[in-house]
């Protein structure tokens, strides 16, 4: 036990309860499981879960493959990684909390190091080519689509094993189903997307798979591209998974593992390079995710992590906050005297939906006229360009960052005091009040609530609230901790909310958000607890919504989404705010980028892996830093900078 | 009016601390100039001459629109425009605009720059300005006067209730002390900030600044006085131990006599003692809510908010230095006033032993 | 007297009930909990402006089914009515079973007793440093009341005491160990002595002790300077008016009036009555010592016991709060009951009954 030396001095009291403290913490992550394959026993309680949906989980022959079947095995894309990359070294970053769990489903699988371990590690079948965005192989050496649109074959590769070295076979893809649809890992999210979206996965031989989806879909590949889960690390699932792998690293598929011994609880936390990765060599893979190491330290305070990345102690740093990129790093010695470098990367990715969502349930705001004024009086410009410092741009609507389907002349409202004067005095808000709020022939004040968890995004609402004084319009900032803001959001007790959706590609999505049955009950009553929280129910978007989500025709999907998004910008229930079309990084002169670094669906480095640690060079820069000699001052841009 | 004679000496005594009175006398200022801290602080003009007609902007409840002096825009006159604009054009037409031309909540942008600004006597940013763009200054000052009158109303409202209670505790002793000893620990273990997460939910989303402000105040008094009360309940417990008790309840003394005429004033001074650090107590703990972002609701000016902006910008030390300063100099002084009326207030003089 | 002790003590489960019973219908009507936070979770599936990226590699968020969200309420306990599920929190208890974290699914005594050593460390260092410095400086103030260094160490402690101690920390981490590089940027311990317990420090030779001992006072001193700053003032003054109303008392007008020596008058009679408001205060301050003060602990990265509450707090990690809870009480019951023996030991007078 550490500190012992402390307890001389205790009280006795205070002496047993630190006997009764265990060791320091340092439960190991422990990959190590008893044996590769599941046991009879085990087997047959898996297959007969199998078994039990027939229709679901089907066993074929290679001859029952369709014969019509293109193949494609995307060995025409260019890899994208730069051939000189290095392998080696170590990177040290930071996260501001310790991870609450080293399981990626379940309870409080979301926590800081989840792109570290899941996102950016785990595999899939397919993935798509940052660039190009066609799709190049991953766990899977071949793929076909079939004819309906709805299922899609694959050929897993051979030479694909887990950090254990256990093979993938079909039988993971089996299993995945079976764990992602019990209810043992408490995750409704991964039960409804299992449960709901796919209705069929056959296995052919050991390699040869087919995913059907329930609904055809016109690029069926992004919803089929699965990752395996290791039945030989789950095995039988039960009411303890939660708790029984809380600590435990499931062996990967991707190049990063943790092993036993590599973290200490509250203190840091190391992932290693699986050892012989198996991708090492393929076409896609190699010269990424290079350093040997990857060290990730808490600290707390955003602030004391920047000291801490100047003085050397971590080697890259996120400079996307404008602050940081400008104020912060701009002017320092170690930039300019080039020890560190910086670059900005402007990227294209669909934007999360942040704005304010009016909610039409409020027979106030229940009308469209009010709601449009409530648009113009919104200075989402004044945030972006003061706030953002002109670097982040509006959104232009529901849909942004999905190509066609972004609609092609429709802009956000801009700021127009005048135009919002005009329109709440069309919904009989022409008078101004002593303080200068408009109210009504009621006497009612034009004044809402705006609903928002607390957060350093409190400051972006305030620029709001005082410029839409200028309208005449008073916005009352309702500020509550995240999950009662969550509950009254959901229970749709908001007038406005400040808020935002994940979106994912391949098409914007209408149904959560728009469509009645996630408004309101059979009853009549509200419904809590689902997406639609502007309670939007219109049967004639309805009707475009169903049609929309069973289509298989694309350019019919984008007419259909041009036609309900301006519907739905003439409804006027969601004032879209800000979009950040680019990430900025900091790093010390020894991390290498390609030089021609250009990946417009990265959201991070670390998500293609493509920089790389030069050790020799840590030793030169460190060595300069030492001696104050300077070396060339870098600050990079790549990408292109949206208009 | 007349005073009595013993209160008259102990302010003559109160006036012979020079420290304490003078940290009075400032605070007092201090004070008084934030009750009227529109006339110094303020984008509102405390005048304008237009067209002939004189308007005071300041001292009117209601506001004058861009329109009222000939500009075309419905919302509120923009003051330091309309002095520069007058002042191009010439003519008689005029503002006066107070001492420190800024309101707290005005976001005062500069195009091609970016807050936080540095302190610029040129632009009338005496400290500078927050992220926000606003004046730190006007922040400050209005923060000051929230924090004052906050601290004021949870010092009157916790040693009433500590008052009341310990006193009961102490003097009636046996069951009362018991059960009350035993809510008090009870109610001192809550964790404060659960209370206040539910109570900040339970307030409407329309409610307006004020009832926010005062349902805060009244969730930090329902903590703040059961340390007053344990105070006063050993102190009450040593009084009533004392002689002179027992002899005025063998003269004849009822309850609330004893209670009143001797075991309070000899209490005084340990109450008294402790008022000055229960003001800046007051003024911390909002602090410290603000800071952690529970307190005062957004964008009610307020020191913590401060504070919280000026540590995650130590680029721009202007936020936090002054800020800083500001409150250890308010904080300082509260605790000299107070220390002063305490010797002020004991009854026994200050002994000297050669 | 000893009856009224004994009473005393076995006046504390009552109490325990009373607090527990509080706190644990407060978490249950908290407008949100643990269940809104995994709910907000398997929903949302992206949080907005954070690091997490569900929403690009798997699609937007869900609705949730009654029957998901009665699984999950299973899981937090919110499936039974409040006091039911007290009833079980309570029984696990008395076994000596404080539960296991929603959040990192560990026993609630591991989190509680990693921790420990490190929050007893500062408590204690910080309780001994303060009254230490606070009682004689009480004395000499109120002796040398009015002179120059009365009014200079007046202004001191109550600038200190007006100095925001989580302000402090990162003014003086950012000052002293970053751009100074005076003192180490991060760690209870240097990193070589680390796991290191006494007795091997005292018998292993290759250690060295005085080394090992100012790596542990480099490393602490500024979250000391943070935790004490502000709590000089009240103890201080506290020392200095109750000496100054027994100098003035007649008993040592007396005594010196006898001639006593005035210094023997004061440590003989003065200090001891004196103390007895310092008394007052001193078991309540145990546990206030011992539970820290969770932003400083987080500027430092100091993992004791008032980070693991307030996260605990936020997180809704409702076993750990009532583990903490409980614990933090027994604490400030006994230091309760500690401040009447004390009173009861200086001043014979003063009867409970």
């Amino acid at each position: 036990m550490k500190y012992r030396f402390s307890s001389l001095l205790l009280l006795p009291l205070l002496a047993v309860l630190l006997l009764a403290a265990c060791s320091d913490g340092d439960r190991a992550a422990s990959t190590a499981s008893s044996t590769t394959t599941l046991s009879e026993e085990e087997r047959a309680q898996v297959d007969a879960f199998y078994a039990s949906k027939p229709d679901f989980f089907t066993y074929a022959t290679p001859e029952a493959l369709p014969a019509d079947l293109v193949w494609q095995d995307g060995q025409d894309e260019k890899p994208f990684a730069d051939p000189n990359a290095k392998r080696g070294g170590t990177v040290r970053s930071f996260i501001l909390d310790w991870p609450p769990t080293l399981r990626f489903v379940g309870p409080d699988s979301n926590h800081s190091m989840r792109s570290v371990f899941l996102d950016d590690n785990k595999m899939s079948l397919c993935e798509l080519h940052p660039v190009t965005r066609h799709w190049i192989p991953g766990l899977a050496r071949e793929w076909a689509v079939g004819a309906d649109k709805r299922t899609v074959y694959f050929r897993l590769d051979p030479d694909a094993h887990y950090s254990d070295g256990v093979p993938i076979r079909a039988d993971d893809y089996f299993y995945t189903f079976y764990f992602m649809q019990s209810p043992h890992i408490n995750d409704p999210w991964y039960n409804n997307f299992y449960g709901e979206r796919f209705s069929n996965i056959t296995r052919y031989d050991d390699y040869t798979i087919s995913i059907t989806l329930s609904e055809a879909k016109p690029d069926p590949l992004f919803y089929t591209t699965l990752a395996p889960t290791p039945a030989h690390f789950y095995r039988v699932l039960d009411e303890h998974f939660v708790e029984k792998f809380q600590w435990r690293f499931e062996p990967t598929t991707g190049p990063w593992e943790l092993l036993p011994g590599n973290l200490k609880e509250g203190e840091h936390i190391t992932v290693t390079r699986v050892k012989d990765w198996w991708a090492n060599d393929k076409k896609f893979y190699a010269r990424r995710h290079n350093p040997d190491r990857r060290r990730f330290t808490v600290i707390r305070d955003f602030q004391i992590a920047f000291e801490s990345f100047r003085k050397g102690d971590l080697d890259m740093f996120n400079l996307t906050m404008p602050e940081y990129w400008y104020d912060r790093s701009q002017n320092i010695d170690e930039v300019k005297k080039g020890w560190i470098h910086r670059a900005a990367y402007y990227n294209n990715v669909v934007q999360p939906t942040i704005g304010l969502y009016i909610n039409r349930a409020n027979p106030v705001l229940d009308d469209k006229r009010l709601r449009q004024g409530i648009h113009y009086a919104c200075n989402w410009q004044r945030v972006i360009d003061f706030h953002f410092r002109g670097d982040y741009a509006r959104l232009k609507g529901e849909a942004d960052g999905f190509g066609e389907f972004d609609h092609p002349t429709l802009r956000a409202r801009p700021f127009d005091p005048d135009k919002a004067r005009a329109l709440f005095a069309e919904a009989g808000y022409s008078k101004a009040g002593p303080d200068g709020i408009l109210v009504n022939a009621q006497g009612r004040r034009l004044s809402f609530a705006v609903s928002m968890s607390n957060s350093p995004n409190v400051k972006i609402l305030e620029i709001i609230k005082e410029e839409a004084k200028k309208a005449g319009l008073e916005l009352n900032l309702d500020v509550q901790e995240p999950t009662t803001n969550y509950k009254k959001i959901m229970s749709k007790q908001h007038e406005i909310a400040f808020s935002g959706w994940g979106v994912g590609l391949p098409y914007p999505r209408f149904w959560d958000n728009y469509h009645s049955v996630n408004a309101y009950g059979v009853d009549g009553k509200l419904l809590e607890q689902t997406n639609n929280i502007t309670s939007t129910a219109d049967p004639e978007l309805d009707a475009v919504i169903d049609r929309y989500r069973i289509s298989g025709d694309i350019a019919e999907m984008i007419e259909m989404a041009h036609w309900m998004e301006e519907y739905l910008y003439d409804e006027a229930s969601f004032v879209p705010g800000y979009k950040m079309p680019f990430y900025r990084l900091g790093y010390w002169a020894w991390v290498q980028f390609p030089e021609g670094f250009d990946v417009p669906l990265s959201e991070g480095p670390n998500q293609y892996g493509l920089y790389w640690v030069d050790e020799d060079k840590r030793a030169q820069v460190l060595e300069a830093k030492k001696q104050g000699r300077a070396l060339e001052e870098k600050t990079k841009t790549y990408g292109e900078k949206p208009e | 009016m007349r005073l009595n004679p013993l209160t008259v000496k102990k302010l003559r005594r109160f006036r012979s601390i020079r420290r304490g009175y003078w940290s009075l006398i400032l605070l007092g200022l201090f004070f008084v100039m934030s009750l009227c801290g529109e006339l110094f602080v303020n984008n509102r003009a405390l005048m304008v001459g237009y067209e002939g007609r004189w308007y005071f902007p300041v001292l009117r409840s209601g506001i004058y629109t861009g329109e009222d002096f000939g500009l075309p825009y419905k919302s509120e006159a923009r003051y330091r425009e309309l002095d520069a604009l007058f002042a191009e054009r010439g003519g008689g037409d005029f503002v006066i605009m107070p001492l420190v031309p800024y309101g707290p909540l005005e976001q005062d942008y500069v195009a091609g720059s970016y807050p936080p600004y540095p302190p610029s006597l040129e632009r009338g940013h005496y400290l500078g300005t927050d992220n926000l763009a606003r004046d730190v200054f006007a922040r400050l000052f209005y923060g000051f006067r929230v924090a004052m009158l906050f601290s004021l109303a949870y010092v009157v409202i916790s040693f009433a209730i500590g008052i009341v209670t310990g006193c009961a505790m102490g003097y009636f002793g046996g069951l009362t002390d018991l059960a009350g000893q035993r809510f008090m620990e009870i109610w001192s273990n809550i964790p404060f900030l659960y209370l206040v997460i539910i109570m900040r939910s339970l307030i409407p989303a329309g409610a307006g600044t004020t009832e926010r402000i005062v349902t805060l105040l009244l969730i930090m008094c329902a903590f703040s006085w059961v340390g007053m009360a344990y105070l006063m309940r050993t102190a009450t417990y040593r009084e009533k131990a004392r002689e002179y008790v027992d002899a005025s309840r063998v003269l004849g003394a009822g309850t609330f006599r004893i209670l009143f005429r001797h075991i309070l004033p000899n209490t005084v001074s340990l109450v008294v003692t402790f008022v000055p650090f229960t003001a800046a107590a007051g003024i911390t703990a909002l602090t410290a809510l603000d800071f952690l972002g529970f307190g005062l609701p957004p964008p009610t000016p307020s020191w913590g908010e401060l504070l919280e902006q000026g540590t995650q910008r130590m680029d721009a030390p202007w936020i936090v230095t002054s800020t800083f300063a500001v409150m250890v100099i308010v904080l300082t002084l509260v605790a000299f006033v107070g220390e002063a009326v305490r010797e002020a207030y004991d009854p026994r003089k200050f002994s000297t032993y050669k | 007297m000893r009856d009224y002790f004994i009473r005393r003590f076995l006046l504390i489960p009552p109490t325990l009930l009373g607090i527990t019973i509080l706190v644990f219908f407060i978490a249950r009507a908290m407008p949100g909990g643990p269940l809104e936070q995994a709910l907000m979770q398997a929903q949302m599936a992206q949080q907005m402006g954070g690091e997490m990226r569900m929403g690009q590699r798997t699609g937007q968020g869900s609705n949730i089914t009654p029957r998901q969200r009665e699984q999950l309420a299973a899981l937090y306990g919110y499936d039974k009515p409040w006091y039911l599920a007290y009833a079980q929190w309570l029984g696990d208890v008395v076994r000596g079973d404080l539960g296991k974290s929603f959040r990192y699914q560990k026993p609630v005594w591991e989190m509680i007793g990693n921790c420990m050593p490190v929050s007893i460390y500062y408590g204690l260092v910080t309780l001994v440093l303060t009254y230490g410095v606070c009682i004689p400086l009480g004395i000499v103030k109120a002796i040398k009341h009015r002179t120059w260094m009365d009014s200079t160490s007046s202004v001191l402690v109550f600038a200190g005491y007006a100095v925001p101690g989580y302000v402090l920390g990162a003014l003086l981490l950012l000052y002293f160990s970053f751009d100074l590089g005076w003192l180490p940027r991060r760690g209870f311990i240097g990193e070589e002595y680390e796991g290191i317990g006494l007795w091997q420090a005292i018998g292993d030779p290759a250690i060295s002790a005085p080394g090992l001992l100012w790596s542990l006072v480099k490393h602490s001193i500024l979250p000391l300077c943070c935790y004490m700053v502000g709590s000089f003032a009240v103890l201080t003054m506290l020392m200095k008016n109750s000496l100054m109303d027994n100098l003035a008392a007649d008993y040592m007008r007396t005594a010196v009036g006898k001639g006593m020596d005035f210094r023997k008058a004061v440590v003989r009679h003065a200090l001891r009555n004196s103390l007895i408001p310092i008394a007052t205060g001193f078991g309540n301050n145990i546990s206030l010592f011992l539970t820290g003060s969770f932003l400083i602990e987080k500027i430092f990265n100091i993992n004791g016991f008032g980070l693991l509450g307030f996260n605990s707090v936020v997180d809704y990690d409702y076993p750990v709060v009532m583990g903490v809870l409980l614990l933090s009480s027994v604490l400030l019951l006994l230091g309760n009951i500690l401040s009447d023996m004390l009173v009861a030991l200086v001043d014979p007078r003063i009867r409970f009954t």
